[in-house]
C-alpha cells in the first residue's frame, strides 16, 4: 500500500471540470512532482489532498485512512502550502508561527524550541520580531514553507513552492526538500515549471486540462513527449515528393508545406523518427534538415494525449 | 489546557495599534455624554419637591403639592434613569456588536488565510467560538468600562438587584446573539464589507425596526397581530423586564410599551404566558447557539451542503 493513494479523483466547479478522473499513487519517502500550465488543474488537485476543498467524486487515502472521512486525523500529517496566499499584517512573524503551532495542538513548552529551529531551518530567525508584511515576497515564501513544517508533517504538499525565490534560496530550498524526503516525510511538489522539479522529484505526473496525461520518473517523460514531436523537413528539391510520401504516412499529421520546407507532428519516439527519414531518402527525397521543431513545455504537454489511467498503470 | 488558538491570535492583533483604543474611548464618551444628559434631564426637569416660602403675615399664594406625573416621575427618578441607560446599552450592543463580528471570517476568506487555518486539525466550531469570543470580549471590554455610569443610579435609588440581574441577562443575551449572527453572516458572505451591510440591516430591524413596526400599528393591531413585532426587539425585552415587578414605571412608560397578552394559569405552552423577556431572551440564545453551529458548518471545506 502507497502513503499516498488518489483515486479516480474529480472536481467539478458548475460545468467545468477542474480535476476529471485523476489516479496516482506515492511511495512514503519519495518527491512526486505535478506539472502542468496554469488552469491544469494542479492546485485543485492539491487543495483536495490538502482536504480544503471537497472532492466531486474519487477518494484520497493516507497512511490508508480516507482523507475526506477521517480529515481531522490526517490533518495532523499534513504540511501545506498554497499557490496564493497572504499573511496577517499586523501579526509578527514568531506570532504567526505561534498560531499555527497551536493550531496544531503543539504544547507551549516545545513551541518557542520547534519555532526558533524552524525559523533557523529558513534563515528567517533574525526576522522573527518583524511584521510579516514587512518581509520580501521570497522571505513570506520561505516563512510558508516553515510554517508547513512547523507539525513536522509527513506529508508535504507545496504548491509552486519556489515562486518568488532567487536563485539561491530555490536551490537552499530544493536542499531542504531532499533532505525531507530523506528523512522519511512524502513530498509533493506542483509547479507550472519542469525545470524546477527535475532535480528533486523521483517521479513527475504532467497535467493537462485537469487529467493526469502521464506520470513517471523524468527519463521516462521527456521519452514519452518526444513520442508526438514536431519535426521539420528541409528538402533540396521535389518537395511535393516529400508531401506525398508524409501524407501517406498514418503517424504524420498537421502537415504543412512552405517552399522547400515541411512541418509536421509525428507520433512515434526516436526509432521511428529514425525510420521515417530512412524511408524518405530510399524514395528519392533530398533531405537538407531534419530535425524537431523546439517546443515549450506548455506545448507539449497540451499536445500529450489526455489519457486517464488507472493507479496500477502508474505503481512506481 | 490548550486556549482557543483563533481567540489569542485575534485578541493580541485586535488590541494592536490605536484603533481598538480610540473606538473604546469613543464608545464610553458617547455612553458618558448620554448618561450624563439623562441625568442632567432627571435632576433638572424633575423636580423633587415644590419648595414654597411661606413669609410669616403674607397671604398664602396657590402652593400645593405636584401634579400626578410628576409625582410618579419622581417618585420613579431611579428606575427611569436604569432603563435609559439599559435601552442605550441595547442602543450601542446594536451599533457596536456587528462592525465587531461582521468581518471575522469574510476577512479571512478575502486574504486567503482561511484554507490555511481549515488544513491544520482544529474544528470549524473551535475557529467560530474564537471569533465569537475574540469579538465578544471586547464588546464586554467596552461593557465593563461603562459600568461606573451605572451606579449614578444608586444617588436616585429604587432599582433593587432582583431588577438588575434581567437586564444584564438581556443585555449579555442580545450581545451574544448579535455577535453570532455576524459571525455566520461572516461566514457565508463573500465579502466583509457586504457582510457588515446585511448584518447591520438586520439588527437595526430587530431593535428598532420590529419596536417601530408595533409602535407604527393601530391599537387593535398592537392587541392582535403586531404585539408579535414586540417579541424580536430586545429594547421591549428590556422594558417587560423593568415594568414586570414596578406597576408605577409600567404605568409610567404604557405609552410605549404593553406587555402583550395576559397570563393565564395553566396554559404553559401559549407564549403570552410568560413575560416577553423570557421568550425573547430564549429566542436570542436559541438562534444564538444555532447560528455559531451553522457558521461553523458553512466554513467546513468538506460540508455538503450550504
Amino acid at each position: 500500500m502507497s502513503y499516498l493513494e488518489v483515486h479516480h479523483l474529480s472536481k467539478r466547479f458548475g460545468r467545468t471540470n477542474a480535476v476529471l478522473d485523476v489516479s496516482f499513487q506515492v511511495e512514503r519517502g519519495s518527491v512526486f512532482g505535478l506539472v502542468g500550465p496554469n488552469g491544469a488543474g494542479k492546485s485543485t488537485l492539491i487543495r483536495m489532498l490538502a482536504t480544503v476543498v471537497r472532492p466531486t467524486k474519487g477518494r484520497i487515502t493516507v497512511d490508508g485512512l480516507d482523507a475526506i472521512r477521517r480529515a481531522s486525523q490526517v490533518r495532523r500529517w499534513l504540511g501545506f502550502v498554497p499557490d496564493v496566499y497572504n499573511l496577517y499584517d499586523d501579526t509578527k512573524v514568531w506570532e504567526y508561527l505561534a498560531f499555527f503551532a497551536r493550531c496544531h495542538g503543539m504544547p507551549s513548552r516545545i513551541r518557542s524550541a520547534a519555532i526558533a529551529e524552524l525559523l533557523k531551518l529558513v534563515d528567517l530567525f533574525d526576522f522573527r520580531f518583524a511584521y510579516c508584511k514587512s518581509l520580501s515576497r521570497g522571505q513570506q515564501q520561505k516563512l510558508m514553507i516553515a510554517r508547513a513544517l512547523i507539525n513536522e508533517p509527513q506529508l508535504l504538499l507545496l504548491d509552486e513552492p519556489l515562486a518568488g525565490l532567487d536563485a539561491e534560496s530555490r536551490s537552499e530550498m530544493l536542499e531542504v526538500f531532499r533532505e525531507l524526503a530523506a528523512m522519511g516525510k512524502t513530498l509533493l511538489l506542483a509547479s507550472h515549471a519542469l525545470a524546477d522539479l527535475v532535480d528533486v522529484c523521483d517521479r513527475i505526473g504532467l497535467m493537462a486540462a485537469g487529467q493526469l496525461t502521464s506520470v513517471g520518473t523524468v527519463p521516462e517523460l521527456i521519452r514519452e513527449l518526444e513520442i508526438t514531436q514536431r519535426l521539420r523537413l528541409i528538402v533540396l528539391e521535389e518537395p511535393e515528393l516529400a508531401h506525398r510520401i508524409l501524407s501517406q504516412t498514418p503517424q504524420v499529421s498537421e502537415l504543412d508545406l512552405s517552399h522547400m520546407t515541411l512541418t509536421f507532428t509525428y507520433r512515434g519516439g526516436r526509432t521511428a523518427q529514425a525510420d521515417l527519414l530512412r524511408q524518405l531518402m530510399g524514395n528519392g527525397v533530398k533531405v537538407a534538415q531534419y530535425a524537431p521543431v523546439s517546443q515549450p513545455l506548455h506545448e507539449l504537454l497540451a499536445s500529450a494525449p489526455p489519457t486517464p489511467v488507472s493507479p496500477d498503470q502508474f505503481k512506481p | 489546557m490548550m486556549v482557543n488558538p483563533v481567540l489569542v491570535q485575534d485578541m493580541r492583533v485586535r488590541m494592536r495599534g490605536g484603533a481598538a483604543y480610540l473606538l473604546l474611548t469613543s464608545v464610553i464618551l458617547a455612553f458618558g455624554g448620554f448618561t450624563l444628559a439623562t441625568f442632567w434631564a432627571i435632576t433638572n426637569l424633575v423636580k423633587p419637591v415644590s419648595v414654597t416660602v411661606v413669609v410669616p403675615g403674607a397671604p398664602t399664594t396657590g402652593a400645593s403639592s405636584p401634579p400626578p406625573l410628576d409625582r410618579l416621575l419622581i417618585s420613579q427618578r431611579g428606575p427611569v434613569f436604569f432603563l435609559l441607560m439599559a435601552l442605550w446599552a441595547i442602543v450601542l450592543i446594536a451599533l457596536i456588536v456587528p462592525g465587531a463580528t461582521s468581518g471575522s471570517i469574510a476577512r479571512e476568506r478575502e486574504m486567503r488565510t482561511l484554507p490555511l487555518i481549515m488544513s491544520t486539525p482544529i474544528s470549524p466550531l473551535a475557529v467560530i467560538v474564537g471569533k465569537l469570543l475574540s469579538s465578544a470580549s471586547y464588546v464586554l471590554l467596552m461593557g465593563a468600562a461603562g459600568i461606573p455610569l451605572f451606579t449614578l443610579v444608586v444617588m436616585f435609588g429604587g432599582v433593587p438587584p432582583g431588577q438588575i440581574g434581567p437586564i444584564v441577562i438581556i443585555v449579555l443575551v442580545t450581545a451574544f446573539a448579535f455577535a453570532a449572527l455576524g459571525v455566520f453572516v461572516s461566514s457565508v458572505a463573500h465579502n466583509s464589507l457586504l457582510a457588515s451591510l446585511i448584518t447591520y440591516a438586520v439588527v437595526l430591524a430587530l431593535t428598532l425596526g420590529s419596536y417601530a413596526v408595533y409602535m407604527a400599528a393601530s391599537p387593535l393591531s398592537k392587541a392582535v397581530s403586531m404585539k408579535y413585532a414586540l417579541y424580536f426587539s430586545p429594547l421591549a425585552a428590556v422594558l417587560s423586564a423593568m415594568t414586570q415587578t414596578n406597576s408605577q414605571l409600567n404605568s409610567l412608560v404604557s405609552q410605549f410599551y404593553r406587555e402583550p397578552g395576559t397570563r393565564v394559569a395553566g396554559d404553559w405552552w401559549v407564549l403570552s404566558h410568560y413575560p416577553l423577556w423570557y421568550v425573547t431572551t430564549a429566542i436570542y440564545l436559541l438562534a444564538g447557539l444555532l447560528l455559531v453551529l451553522a457558521a461553523s458548518r458553512a466554513i467546513n471545506p468538506l460540508r455538503r451542503w450550504i
